[in-house]
């Protein structure tokens, strides 16, 4: 699996943002950033300008928008037309989802619990969901330093209910990035990972895209569906610093199928009275000198739909620990989560999507 | 360039979360379609209004911890109305940001921030004012769209 570091939610002069799209992926390229969404509010005009900067500077951008309405703002990737929010009301948001998606686009609810109206219009999510199958991913870390905001605590809170309910939502991290300083916060980082599109993601070039003649169309390219694949699946970690993944099999598996190795997003089937074995990765070299873990005692995680299963202090380093989970019965799901210093606050600093456990008998 | 629209309107709280859309027709071509816009006033001065706004949203949006109550933090408030553009046979963009006071172009070659370059069809065009907010007693809103 190779993951790649992306930021899933920019802005440019198109909207509010305050660099152009060239600005904005130089500061995204010195923080090690290979991928973005483009995710301007209301429009996606700036996309004019994306096929000359992939190939000026080798970043990928993902062709997004972010649904500015007064009810929610709703990030949408991989769209090809324009998708218009100004027809839907408070309780049609799910036509809307559907239009994005018979484009094979996804929808992400963008900072839920941010204040909404009439202090930051429509931010704070009031649109009812009456069907979660419809929804792609929740931005549950929004903005600098996100874990020690409300908001994101609040979101991702609201992720593990929903997770609970045995939804299957990908949960992401979004910057919202309007601006760039010196001393800006620290931001986190969602990586996005691909398997069999290794070779995808490598080895095409740029694909002819966008012809200007026609005004809001935007073309795909292959890069896009590694993107937008890993989205779907929800091989997606998010961290402040170090890459935090893991793997789930069965011990001893009675048949072959069971031996696999599952990752993040993928659901595992651990047959009754099997142990389920965890295999979790700390990897402090990627990115390395683009964030500061001062050296300390992390705390591991290992989390659930039945609570917290396996905690363990560990050093700042890249190391494989391995967890066994002897009373799998109950799980639906389990996810990582590692807390620390950063930044010089104590906060969860990087936590994975869910792998996902049916039980046959 | 020829004035082709020029309309205005006093809009009050009513109006928040609803849009205004002028249809109206472009009958020559035109190389260069120029929209000027504005409204005012931005701002809510009135810090007893603000705070009694501001206080209600932090109730309703679960921000009222009573550890951190500071209305300050969130003001002032801003009325914001954001402008999107329909030609006869497409969308071409929309203009979200706060600046009451905005100018657009429209042109085969060059397009103002938000908006989508290329030709200007003649027909019926559209142009549509999103009401986010109207926080101050009234608002007023000026429209022109100017072609050649």
């Amino acid at each position: 699996m190779k993951w790649i570091p992306s930021e899933l939610h920019t802005h440019t002069l198109h909207s509010d943002g305050q660099h152009t799209l060239d600005q904005l992926v130089q500061s995204a390229l010195a923080l090690g950033i290979d991928c973005i969404a483009l995710t301007d509010h209301n429009t996606q005009s700036g996309l004019q300008d994306r096929q000359r900067v992939q190939a000026e500077t080798g970043i990928h951008i993902v062709p997004g928008m972010e649904w500015t309405t007064f009810y929610g703002h709703m990030l949408t990737l991989g769209i090809h037309d324009y998708v218009d929010w100004r027809s839907y009301g408070i309780y049609d948001i799910e036509q809307g989802i559907d239009e994005v998606h018979v484009q094979g686009g996804l929808v992400g609810i963008a900072h839920p619990f941010r204040i909404g109206s009439p202090i930051c219009t429509g931010c704070y999510w009031e649109y009812p969901i009456y069907d979660w199958e419809k929804v792609d991913y929740i931005e549950v870390w929004s903005t600098l330093m996100p874990a020690i905001k409300k908001d994101s605590q609040r979101a991702y809170a609201w992720w593990t209910f929903l997770l609970n309910e045995g939804h299957r939502i990908t949960a992401t991290s979004g910057r919202d990035w309007h601006r760039t300083e010196d001393h800006d916060a620290p931001a986190a980082i969602t990586y996005l990972g691909t398997e069999d599109e290794d070779q995808l993601w490598y080895s095409l070039d740029i694909v002819q895209t966008s012809d200007t003649q026609f005004t809001d169309h935007v073309e795909l390219e292959p890069k896009d569906n590694s993107v937008l694949t890993a989205m779907r699946q929800g091989a997606v970690t998010i961290t402040m610093g170090p890459l935090l993944t893991f793997t789930a099999h069965v011990v001893n598996p009675i048949h072959d199928n069971h031996a696999k190795r599952y990752s993040i997003g993928q659901e595992i089937d651990c047959p009754q009275d099997q142990i389920l074995k965890l295999e979790i990765a700390l990897d402090t070299i990627c990115r390395q000198k683009h964030y500061l873990l001062v050296d300390q005692s992390l705390r591991l995680v290992v989390n659930s739909n039945q609570g917290i299963l396996f905690e363990q202090q560990i050093p700042v380093q890249t190391e494989v620990y391995d967890c066994e989970l002897v009373q799998a019965e109950a799980l639906s799901w389990v996810r990582v989560e590692l807390y620390g210093y950063f930044a010089d606050m104590y906060s969860m600093i990087a936590f994975t999507n869910a792998i996902y456990i049916t039980h046959s008998s | 360039m020829e004035k082709w629209l020029n309309v205005s309107g006093r809009i009050d709280s009513s109006a928040t979360q609803t849009h205004i859309t002028y249809t109206f027709p472009i009958l020559e071509q035109s190389s260069m379609i120029r929209i000027e816009f504005n409204y005012t006033p931005k701002t809510l001065t009135d810090t007893h209004q603000a705070k009694e706004m501001i206080e209600s949203a932090m109730l309703k949006y679960g921000y009222n911890d009573p550890q951190v109550q500071d209305w300050q933090k969130y003001a002032p408030l801003h009325n914001l109305i954001t402008l999107s553009i329909d030609d006869p046979q497409t969308h071409r963009g929309q203009a979200h940001r706060q600046d009451p006071q905005q100018t657009h172009f429209l042109s085969a070659d060059h397009a103002s921030p938000g908006f989508w370059k290329g030709f200007n069809p003649v027909g019926q065009w559209k142009v549509t004012l999103s009401i986010h907010s109207v926080v101050t007693p009234e608002c007023d809103y000026q429209l022109e769209v100017w072609g050649n």
